[in-house]
């Protein structure tokens, strides 16, 4: 894990004055199971702070809360919806300057995040995923910066105890956002 | 220009189809409770056999699925019933009770319990065998059976008995370990066979022993 984060920062410092910057994101998301005739929308919000250049490299690191309105997982006749979920995501990002005034970027990484459940033998659930992203910079001054961006999640969850078997659900998550960024 | 208003129209349809239903009925069945033998309170199991129960879990759309290897089994008293690993119970006296359970990682709920009444032989000597055999070269499983005190007094000892020839010359015994196919986890008894090699006299003697138990008898066999 060091040795990647080390090669991220060795691919930002090629390019040059790298700036810290954070952010915050909101949209909404779309799930839609793989293993199960289930969907879930809901709105999210990302806290995120990376290092890296707008129209270059970056790494960012970034928070994700997501409100959850289904239920999907939990028995409880008692529960109304599954937990809200938390999660941390990681991600390399490539933006590019075709002198169009806003930079397009994409983004790769992964997470992992958990939320609480109410089964008989499973109380809370994590899940990881593979993230893959798209979208623009809009910027404002050389500081501020506006984001538009599309995000893809392929989501494996914890398996479910049946005690007799265990049952792993995955899905693919859809996700669009509008966010700013401060770099300093 | 162009590509940002392409862009954001993208985005624009994301969000709107982000706006989705939300499943609100769960997709996956979950364990309602667990028990031993689809929930029979009572089990009654003779001294000299043995007992392959299997546990259960229930789900709550009301199928069901076999956990036997999956939960803890223990019993109330150690000195009355023992339990192998694969949960096999061999009853250690000739009569007496004993709770069974079962459980799952601790997980509140998640246990079960049946008592198991061990019937017993009316006593040392209410046994006899029933095998038979005369002529050379016929071979016969060796079976005795006992009178028990719930007035069973044809049952087959399975448990606990072991046999042997007073002339090998004459009759041998071999054993051969059986695995009783009916249960999921299948438990293991002995199987003795004679066989009568030439003509002569003979005495098979079945060897009873366990715990309060401990009775020899023999029968005279001739052999032409």
């Amino acid at each position: 894990m060091k040795k990647i984060i080390l090669f991220f920062l060795f691919c930002i410092n090629l390019f040059a004055e790298p700036q810290t910057y954070i952010g915050m994101n909101y949209g909404g998301t779309y799930e839609k199971f793989t293993t199960a005739k289930a969907t879930e929308s809901s709105p999210f919000l990302n806290l995120k702070a990376g290092y890296g250049v707008r129209d270059g490299y970056g790494v960012e690191i970034y928070f994700e809360y997501v409100q959850n309105k289904s239920k999907i997982f939990s028995s409880d006749p008692a529960t109304k919806y599954d937990g809200n979920k938390y999660a941390i995501n990681i991600a390399l990002v490539k933006s590019f300057d075709f002198d169009i005034y806003v930079l397009p970027f994409v983004k790769a990484g992964f997470g992992a995040g958990s939320f609480k459940v109410a089964r008989t033998l499973d109380k809370r659930l994590s899940y990881g995923s593979f993230n893959l992203g798209t979208g623009i910079y809009i910027p404002i001054t050389k500081h501020y910066d506006i984001e538009l961006g599309y995000r893809y999640k392929s989501i494996s969850h914890e398996g479910l105890n049946l005690i007799s078997q265990t049952i792993i659900h995955t899905a693919n998550a859809y996700s669009a956002y509008v966010g700013f960024n401060f770099r300093y | 220009m162009k590509y940002i208003k392409s862009l954001s129209f993208i985005i624009l349809t994301l969000l709107l189809n982000s706006c989705g239903d939300n499943t609100t009925t769960p997709v996956t069945k979950d364990v309602n409770s667990i028990g031993i033998d689809n929930g029979s309170p009572i089990y009654k199991i003779y001294s000299t056999d043995f007992y392959a129960p299997s546990a259960t879990v229930y789900f709550n759309d009301n199928t069901s699925a076999t956990i036997t290897d999956k939960v803890d089994w223990t019993r109330s008293d150690s000195t009355m019933l023992d339990i192998s690993t694969d949960s096999t119970i061999l009853p250690l006296v000739n009569e007496g009770n004993s709770t069974l359970s079962i459980s799952y990682k601790s997980f509140k709920g998640m246990e079960d319990s049946v008592t198991v009444e061990i019937i017993g032989l009316d006593s040392n000597t209410s046994w006899n065998i029933v095998s038979d055999i005369n002529t050379t070269g016929e071979t016969v499983v060796l079976k005795a059976e006992g009178n028990f005190t719930d007035g069973n007094n044809s049952k087959t000892i399975i448990q606990n008995i072991s046999w042997t020839s007073s002339d090998i010359a004459i009759a041998s015994i071999t054993s051969e370990t059986i695995a009783d196919v009916t249960k999921i986890i299948n438990p293991t008894y002995t199987k003795y066979t004679l066989k009568a090699l030439k003509a002569g006299d003979v005495n098979i003697t079945a060897t009873l022993k366990f715990n309060d138990i401990n009775a020899s008898l023999s029968k005279h066999f001739t052999i032409n």
